[in-house]
């Protein structure tokens, strides 16, 4: 009752005070002046966001010689790209590629965490090295790895072969590249992911675990129902900002195999990069930047719900 | 208020004639090269940087800007999308084809007939380079395949540097030495837009050819012939399978990684870039690196040269002072500079200069020798980045796959053909 009350009374001065504005005394001042306010930004978002984005939709329905437009095909270069069994084996890939890159960041990146959260000074030091990866450059990284990997001189391959197992084409062999692929880029983005969970689990109260620990609970226990209770919305929207880079990262799979052996490595951005460089008409590559922009609209979605509910 | 007027009248026409004497002082250009000045360890750019100045000091009215495109594919946008920037492309001839097919490139053979610029001081006759009856870019210097080698590893397998593809063959049995590659054979797509470009580059734009000269027609169809490439498809498959003198291992490698099996000598030989020779020699191979012709069918037959050529761009708005650095760049003067850098340089009155006359331009004038007599000059897919990657799909296939010659090629046909079709 006094809750309502104060609500009230609340919304009551809200409104006197609104009354005695000039802006609701003049209603065209009203309406104009937030979009005036807003006027550069929306501009500068119109001219980097949405009219690039608004212009790739027009042209997955153009014919092109290069850049310029030749003229409307309708559905066209849709029906010719979904047509493809090679598209539908891009989004395979793609799809493994970002699920097999995301379970291993997020495994990597909690184990981190979890190890160093309650590592004191160490822990710091620790994970200052462990953020090295996430500072290069992905064509650094792939360089890197390209080396590591190599079946001639590469130090892996070396210290495969040192205990008795036969390393293979590595990179060459049609079924290993894409995995290869996945480590390193779970490699080069869990310290993202163990900064992420980090700062998640420094918030949790201490009370919590101490409540646990009078009730008889173990680590596990303290684990499921604490720390992991807790950081879950962290997890996941960090989860959904990596699946959303992965999709659209295509430097380290143009240094490590240029999208082979085979197409082994061809995911839907790289299609994208590719298409743009080599193709004169570039509709249907246009159709493949759709796809992935409707995917990353989707996790988009999602990734806004969940920050919702981090932030209440 | 009309002070305030004047003042700004007075300041905007100090302003503008200031931007108008800036202007008339000196024109610039933009000239896009691979080749970035700030990489100290690269001769070939420290050459570029002092033949800008050797201009700029001449012609002080023109300025050169450098936009700097290692992969090339901001110039290729900028061509597609008919940018007037840069004004001067460096471009590699067998991507001219594909850059001449926008129509963004000016015609030059009117140009050169007005200045009197010879069509016989090159290497390879200038009109040779035409594309379609029109001459789209002036060479700027030739490459020509060379087997590349690790003189020791051969010597090791007693082994002499092969000059036909049966001699490499016969060399498989010799190569020892784990984890040594005897003739690597790139069948990768990094290193490259397309993919498979060192395969191409070194291997099947001589191979496809063979002895009648046709690589791609005008019209952009596939000229060479089934028999062709039947028969170099069972050579490379041949040097994997029953020669074994080429590891599995080379199905993934691009131009980079066997410059690294190269450096590193896990790479006893293979057709290379002699552009790549002198950096080869300063990363670690030294005096241990030897070049020899590159094999071929017989020990006489053609190989397939292409140059980094100039073009100017038809959007440029300042064409006249473009095509004055052009020629430029094209002289004997300019290219005695760019020798400097270990190119093998397009003009032949270049090679009366002090430097290519020293013992330390020895391979240059080898090199510029074997141009001349063994080299020749191709017709180009106008889709040829996209033929790339056809042809290095269709040759892992057969590799990887145990794929036929012959359905590598019915692959290759089926596919390019649809691809120029739509690009058509």
């Amino acid at each position: 009752m006094s809750a309502s009350h104060t609500q009230t009374v609340v919304a009551g001065s809200e409104a006197s005070v609104l009354a005695d504005t000039p802006a609701t005394r003049n209603p065209a001042h009203l309406s104009w002046a937030p979009f005036l306010w807003f006027a550069p930004a929306i501009l500068i978002l119109f001219l980097v966001t949405l009219y690039p984005t608004v212009f790739v939709g027009w042209l997955s329905f153009q014919k092109t010689r290069y850049y310029d437009l030749t003229g409307f095909v309708g559905l066209t270069n849709y029906v010719e790209v979904f047509s493809s069994p090679a598209f539908w084996n891009t989004v395979y890939v793609s799809l493994v590629y970002v699920a097999g890159s995301l379970a291993g960041a997020v495994v990597l990146g909690m184990a981190a965490a979890l190890v160093l959260n309650n590592a004191g000074p160490t822990g710091t030091v620790l994970r200052v090295l462990i953020l090295f990866p996430w500072t290069l450059s992905m064509s650094v990284v792939g360089s890197i790895w390209l080396w590591l990997l190599n079946p001639s001189f590469g130090p892996i391959p070396y210290l495969m072969q040192l205990t008795g197992i036969d390393p293979g084409l590595m990179l060459g062999d049609p079924g290993l590249a894409l995995p290869l692929i996945i480590v390193v880029t779970a490699w080069w983005s869990f310290p993202y992911v163990m900064v992420m969970a980090t700062a998640a689990m420094q918030s949790i109260p201490k009370e919590l675990y101490e409540a646990v620990e009078i009730d008889g609970g173990g680590p596990l226990v303290k684990f499921r129902y604490v720390t992991l209770t807790h950081i879950l919305p962290t997890l996941g929207s960090t989860a959904l900002t990596l699946s959303i880079m992965y999709l659209t990262l295509m430097t380290l799979i143009i240094v490590m195999t240029g999208g082979g052996p085979l197409g082994s490595t061809t995911t839907l951005s790289f299609e994208a990069f590719r298409g743009t460089v080599q193709a004169v008409n570039i509709g249907p590559t246009a159709v493949v930047s759709i796809v992935v922009l409707l995917i990353n609209v989707g996790l988009g979605v999602v990734y806004t719900r969940l920050t919702g509910r981090v932030t209440g | 208020m009309i002070k305030a007027a004047a003042v700004l009248t007075v300041f905007t026409g100090v302003s503008a004639a200031s931007i108008d004497r800036a202007i008339a002082q000196a024109t610039e250009i933009i000239y896009s090269t691979f080749l970035d000045p700030n990489n100290a360890n690269d001769p070939r750019a420290a050459a570029q940087t002092k033949m800008i100045q050797a201009f700029e000091s001449k012609h002080p009215d023109i300025k050169i800007k450098l936009l700097v495109d290692p992969t090339g594919a901001t110039v290729t946008r900028a061509v597609k999308s008919r940018s007037d920037t840069p004004d001067v492309i460096r471009v590699v001839s067998f991507g001219l084809a594909e850059y001449a097919a926008t129509g963004n490139l000016v015609p030059l053979n009117d140009l050169v007939k007005k200045d009197g610029i010879s069509e016989d001081d090159w290497l390879l006759p200038l009109l040779t380079g035409q594309i379609d009856g029109k001459l789209y870019a002036l060479p700027q210097d030739f490459r020509i395949p060379i087997l590349t080698y690790r003189k020791s590893a051969l010597q090791e397998a007693g082994v002499a540097p092969p000059k036909t593809w049966e001699e490499v063959c016969a060399a498989g049995t010799k190569f020892k030495q784990p984890n040594v590659n005897g003739f690597a054979v790139p069948l990768g797509a990094t290193g490259g837009i397309g993919g498979a470009q060192s395969l191409a580059e070194f291997f099947l734009s001589t191979m496809l050819v063979g002895s009648d000269g046709r690589y791609f027609a005008p019209d952009g169809k596939i000229a060479f012939s089934k028999e062709n490439f039947v028969r170099a498809s069972t050579t490379i498959k041949d040097l994997f399978t029953k020669c074994k003198v080429t590891s599995l291992r080379s199905a993934q490698m691009g131009i980079n990684e066997v410059h690294d099996g190269l450096r590193s000598g896990t790479i006893a030989m293979t057709n290379y870039g002699l552009y790549r020779f002198k950096t080869l020699q300063a990363q670690g191979a030294g005096e241990d690196l030897g070049w020899a012709p590159a094999p071929s069918y017989t020990e006489s037959d053609k190989q397939t040269v292409y140059s980094y050529t100039i073009a100017l761009n038809r959007q440029s708005k300042k064409q006249d002072a473009a095509w004055t650095f052009m020629k430029f760049v094209i002289s004997p003067e300019a290219q005695a500079i760019a020798a400097e850098g270990g190119e093998v340089v397009s003009r032949k009155s270049a090679y009366t200069s002090p430097y290519l006359q020293s013992d330390v331009a020895k391979n240059q004038k080898q090199w510029a020798e074997l141009v001349s007599q063994r080299g020749r000059a191709v017709s180009y897919s106008p889709i040829l980045s996209t033929f790339h990657t056809i042809l290095g799909e269709a040759f892992q296939r057969m590799m990887l796959r145990d794929e036929s010659p012959e359905n590598a090629y019915a692959e290759v046909v089926k596919r390019y053909d649809e691809a120029l079709t739509k690009a058509q």
